[in-house]
């Protein structure tokens, strides 16, 4: 799976993105990290206008990796 | 049965509805009210100049969810919707931690002048009612002013002072409406999108903002 690839690749590189790029949100795609952006909405059009929908992953950097709870 | 109304339109309380009904249906149903998901304006302007056909945006029955940090679909709706994945996150509680899929979406409300969260990632869940579709989750409760009345059966949900997406003075009133046809996720045009639903043949208060303040 495309995704499970590129948030493995994520969490490989997290603790330097988490030194350069906390609460920014990154674009990868491949299993290669297409860029860091300030906002979602720049990481979602950056990614929708190269990109396939679904093949690719944006992740905000944050420390810790928060829980979420529904 | 689905009633549009008008903004504001001031109906007071219904003189029909049985004495202590309501709250009850409050309640036993939740804050529940009509809520519109679709792609991000962002992912639709990158498809459509890829030459993709975006699917639209469609409208889903919502719970409000104070106890959600996050906000959630039903992962049938999402698929439905054609939300696309964008991660994934992970999602613990009642019933345990586990990694869940991180959707890219727009969040809009009944009433329009509330504008909407885009863009917004939610979480698809597995939802164990067919009343709703959508947990609003503090994630976006942090925006809006949530005011619960238990003793009338009413909720209202309203911008904050200090909340960047929603516009100041959009209000949103909604009834505890026991929901006929929820299963159903069909779409709805923007030019009909009501305020509220209301079931025909029970007595339902739907209430102005200004009746509640």
């Amino acid at each position: 799976m495309a995704l499970e690839e590129d948030l493995d690749l994520y969490f490989e590189i997290r603790t330097d993105l988490v030194e350069r790029a906390l609460n920014q949100f990154v674009l990868i795609h491949n299993s290669e990290l297409v860029g860091v952006y300030p906002t979602l909405d720049q990481a979602l059009a950056d990614a929708s206008s190269k990109f396939d929908p679904g093949t690719f992953l944006i992740k905000q950097v944050l420390d810790p990796e928060p829980v979420e709870t529904v | 049965m689905i009633a549009t109304f008008p903004r504001r339109l001031r109906l007071g309380v219904d003189a029909t509805a049985q004495p202590a009904a309501q709250p009850e249906v409050l309640r036993t149903r939740g804050a529940i009210l009509q809520v519109r998901i679709g792609l991000p304006a962002a992912m639709v302007s990158g498809m459509e100049a890829r030459g993709s056909t975006p699917p639209e945006p469609r409208a889903l029955l919502a719970m409000i969810d104070t106890g959600a940090s996050i906000t959630a679909i039903a992962q049938g709706a999402a698929e439905a919707i054609g939300l696309v994945q964008t991660g994934a996150v992970q999602l613990g509680g009642i019933g345990g931690t586990g990694v869940k899929p991180i959707y890219a979406a727009s969040l809009g409300f009944g009433d329009p002048s509330i504008s909407p969260l885009d863009p917004i990632q939610i979480a698809g869940v597995d939802l164990p009612s067919t009343e709703f579709h959508v947990l609003i989750g503090r994630d976006v409760l942090k925006y809006l002013v949530l005011t619960y009345d238990g003793p009338r059966g009413v909720f209202a949900l309203v911008p904050g002072g200090n909340a960047p997406p929603p516009s100041a003075g959009a209000t949103f009133v909604g009834p505890a409406a026991p929901i006929a046809g929820a299963g159903d996720f069909g779409s709805l045009d923007v030019g009909e999108f009501p305020t509220a639903l209301v079931v025909a043949g029970v007595g339902l208060a739907l209430l102005n903002i200004f009746d509640v303040f």
